[in-house]
Formats: structure tokens, sequence, C-alpha cells
């Protein structure tokens, strides 16, 4: 039996000034440790129903349960101590060194000085900010990029299990953007944090999630693995968002770790071509094509070997994709 | 021009006893005065920007009252409360409310939404963002308040010697009734140095309020 951190039933929301639904009838289990990202245009619903989740807004039906406990019987500012919360516009605060916003929930919590000093260093040193340099600034006197470091460390104060992601990197640059993304998914892998990432970029979604939500309408569309959504879409709406890309493209979105073979131990010999778990599917190709090998060894980011791919896998991924088109 | 300040400063000098007792008589019903005023305005102008129903009355009420010139408030408190420092602090409050209130409020407002939902959203009491976050970013809105409604605080004072408070204002007012232009220009120079000195001050503080915003 799976351990679901959160689980939705039946949750709706409408608002008071709107005649339709902002989310309709979702039913969603969310495992302890899973990167989720909801994807959707604006308007689909997805960042209300992020909102749901830490009680920003209550659902107008439904219930949401937490850890085993209905989150209306929580006090929702205790609730929300334990749900880590990062929006796109950072939402720093500016009076408030780096320190003082990292420290924010852990003063709030009555947390020893000594005990926040130590968890805001290391959560600097983890989002690559030498503590000794950063500590003391002021949000105005970081980029864009640093700032949402902070955000993201800021969020992770308290240690919280879940973790919900409004569109985290939608204002950073491209480069940061890809550095981050990076970051967030072996921070998600080490630490094994369950993580909600709402974005309206499908190319994230996929590229981050374990499981992608396709919101469109205040409904979910689908609900599955990367894999699954682009080559088995569930709908018409998700083979119209997925239609849009071209096998290559497709193979670009999906990272080796979405279709490769779990193995439990070491089972390749050395010599085995090895690929990072987080390398799209397209280089992956490559390196199929280029070594002429009929399997590659996927490794995680500490290089331990987690699983492997076969070349047939291909076969039947241009099969499924023909099947569509 | 010379001359006439030769004249107040030879006046101050015979009169100094009288002049140091007027001053601190109008320097203290200036500082209650602003006390009063923040005491009321503020946690109304807190208010008012926490309740969109109450800002509407709050505002309206305290703005038309506003516009009943100083004078007359005075004047019409005689009857209630006789004449005195009652009477003339409450006269001079009624005006600096508003600007308190009006500048505590647009404070509170100035803050970006996003800063709330995040501070809410990680979990944080609504009496801990109201005095770590929404109060220490407002604060440079509301010294300004306070600052210009000190100013007035300190030249509207001048009215209290009407109703028999004291203060530099029964400088002027005796002046004029004995037509002594140098009696009034004591007066009313004290009043304008004094004015000037608090506005630097506050103006000193208020730039210190709002480093932040100049990192």
């Amino acid at each position: 039996m799976p351990d679901y951190v959160m689980e939705l039933r039946e949750v709706s929301k409408k608002f008071d000034k709107s005649p339709r639904f902002a989310v309709r009838d979702v039913n969603l289990k969310i495992s302890s440790g899973s990167f989720m990202t909801i994807v959707g245009s604006s308007g689909s619903g997805k960042t209300t129903l992020l909102k749901m989740l830490n009680r920003i807004y209550e659902p107008t039906s439904g219930e949401i349960i937490f850890e085993g406990q209905n989150v209306n019987k929580l006090r929702a500012e205790d609730y929300r101590k334990r749900i880590g919360y990062v929006i796109q516009q950072i939402g720093l605060f500016p009076h408030m060194t780096v320190m003082q916003n990292i420290a924010a929930v852990p003063r709030s919590l009555k947390w020893d000085r000594k005990r926040i000093d130590e968890r805001v260093d290391y959560l600097l040193e983890m989002m690559h900010m030498e503590p000794g340099v950063y500590r003391n600034r002021y949000p105005a006197q970081l980029s864009g990029g640093q700032q949402q470091r902070v955000g993201i460390a800021r969020a992770m104060a308290a240690d919280p299990s879940v973790m919900l992601m409004d569109e985290p990197f939608g204002a950073i640059d491209t480069i940061t953007r890809k550095s981050l993304q990076d970051e967030i998914m072996s921070i998600q892998k080490r630490l094994s944090k369950t993580i909600m990432f709402v974005t309206h970029d499908i190319h994230e979604a996929f590229k981050l999630g374990d499981n992608v939500i396709i919101m469109d309408d205040g409904v979910i569309q689908q609900c599955g693995t990367p894999f699954d959504t682009i080559f088995h879409p569930a709908s018409e709406y998700v083979s119209r968002l997925i239609s849009s890309e071209n096998i290559l493209e497709k193979l670009q979105v999906l990272h080796a770790g979405a279709v490769m073979e779990p193995v439990s131990e070491k089972s390749n010999s050395d010599d085995a071509v090895r690929v990072r778990y987080d390398e799209p599917l397209s280089s992956v190709l490559g390196r199929f094509v280029e070594e002429g090998v009929s399997y590659v060894s996927v490794i995680d980011g500490e290089g331990k070997e987690v699983g492997e791919i076969w070349w047939n896998k291909f076969n039947r991924i241009s099969k499924l994709n023909r099947e569509k088109i | 021009m010379l001359e006439l300040l030769l004249e107040v400063s030879r006046y101050i000098l015979e009169n100094q006893d009288a002049y140091i007792g007027e001053i601190r008589t109008h320097l203290s019903i200036s500082f209650i005065t602003l006390f009063v005023s923040c005491a009321i305005g503020i946690p109304t102008g807190v208010l008012s920007a926490k309740r969109e129903s109450f800002s509407n009355v709050a505002v309206n009420l305290f703005n038309s009252l506003r516009m009943i010139p100083s004078l007359a408030i005075l004047m019409a408190m005689i009857p209630l409360l006789g004449i005195g420092f009652r009477p003339a602090l409450i006269a001079l409050s009624l005006h600096a409310i508003p600007v308190v209130i009006i500048n505590t409020y647009a404070g509170f407002k100035s803050i970006s939404p996003v800063i709330l939902e995040s501070a809410s959203g990680m979990g944080l009491s609504e009496l801990e963002i109201l005095t770590k976050i929404e109060f220490p970013l407002a604060l440079p809105l509301i010294a300004a308040g306070i600052r210009t409604s000190m100013v007035d605080i300190v030249a509207s004072a001048t009215l209290a010697a009407y109703i028999g408070a004291g203060g530099l204002g029964v400088f002027i007012v005796s002046g004029l009734s004995f037509m002594n232009f140098t009696i009034m220009m004591t007066g009313g120079l004290s009043i304008a140095v004094i004015a000037v000195i608090i506005d630097a001050i506050l103006g000193v503080v208020q730039k210190k309020l709002i480093w932040y915003q100049n990192l």
C-alpha cells in the first residue's frame, strides 16, 4: 500500500464572483516523495488547485487529507508551517536580511538561535549561496535567480514534507532557470521531498515531474508519468497539447529516468555506456546511435547505477508515436 | 529686518521666564496632541486598510471634521469643555488625526499583496504579519504622516492661546491687542523656527526608515 502524504477527494472550488467552477471534482492521491507537476494554460485552475492545498483558498466542496488528517481540523497557521510555499513573484520581505527571511518560520516556531543559524547556513549552502557572503544581504541586493534561491530556502526552513511551488521559475532568465530546475530536481531526490509544482511550460512539466497533471477548464485531464502522458494521451485536449511537438521534441522533454527499467543491484558490466537519469531521451538516442550498443545503463547524480534502457524501447516509442498521428 | 530681529531677541531676553514657559507649553500641547492623534489615527488607519467598509466611514468622517477650521472647533469646544488645555487638545487632534489615518492607510495599502501572500502562505499568524511585516513596511508612510501632522500641529497650536491654553500663540494674541509688532513677531518667528526644526528632525528619522528602499 503506497504511502499518500496528501489526498484530495472530490475537491471543487467556485469563486463568488464567477459563474463557473475554477476547479471541479478533483480526486488526487499524492505519494510521499513524488514530484508532481501541474500544467495547464492560464484559467485552467492549476494555481487555484495548488492554493487549496495550503488553504489560501478553501474548497467549496470536497476534502483535503494531509498525513491522514482532514486539513480543516488543523489550524491554518500550524498546517501551513508544515508545507513549504514558493511563488513566482518570490515575495521576500524587503526589510529583512536573507537570514531573517529564511528564519521567519523557525522563529515563529520558537526554535533556539543556534539551531536557526545552523539551519540557515545549511540551506544557503544547499542553494549554492556562500552563507558568509549572503546571510546579511537584503533581497534588493540579490539578482532574481538568487532571490528565488532564498525563496526556496525560506520555504524549506522548517523542513516541510511537502513543497508547493507556483511557477517559481517563471520570471527567471533561461540559463538560471535551467540550473534552478536541475537543482530542485536533485534536492527533491536527495531529501525525498514531495513537490507539487505548477507551471504553464510543458517542457518544464515533463522535465521535472515524475507525474504530470494536465489541467484544463478546472478538470484534471490526465495524471500520469511523462511517458504515459505523451504516448497514451487520455483526452482530446491532452493529445492536442502533445501533438504540437514532433517526436524529437517529445524525446527532448522525456528524461532517461522516466523510461528506464529500474535495476535493484549492479548488474551491467563496467564498460556499459552510462547516461544520467535526467538526460533527455533525445541525447540518449544519440548515444545509442554513436556507440552502437543495445542498452545503456542509467546512473543517478552520485554515479550510482539505478536502471537501464534497451534499444527496443525506442522502437516501441516510435510505434506509439505513429499510432497517435 | 535685522532691526526687527534685534528687537525680538531683546524682548525674549527681557521676558526670558515667560518665553521659556510658553515654549514649554507650546511643545507639550503639540506633543500630547501628536500622541493622541497617533493613538487614535494609527489603529483607525490599520483597521481602515483591513476592512474596506470601515475605511469609508472613518476616512469620510475625519475628513469632514477636518474641513471645519481649527479656530471654529476651538470656539465650539468652549461651551462643551470650557477653556484651557483640554478643548485645545481635542480641536488640534481632530485636525491632525485624518492625516495620520490616511497615511497609515496608504502605508498598509502600499505593501505588495505578494509579500502578504507569502507571509500567510508560510504560516505566520495575523499578529506576526501585522507586527513583523506590515507595520515595518508601512512605517515610512506612517512617519511621513506623523511629520506632516506634527508641523501642522505646531503651527495650529498657536490658536490654543485664544482659549486660554497658553503656548507661543500668547505672544501673538497679546501683540495683536497691544498693536505691538515686536511681541507678535516673537510668537510668529518662534513658532516658525520650531516647526522648521521639528520638520528637519522628523525628516532625518523618515530617511532612516526607508533605508531598505535605497539599497
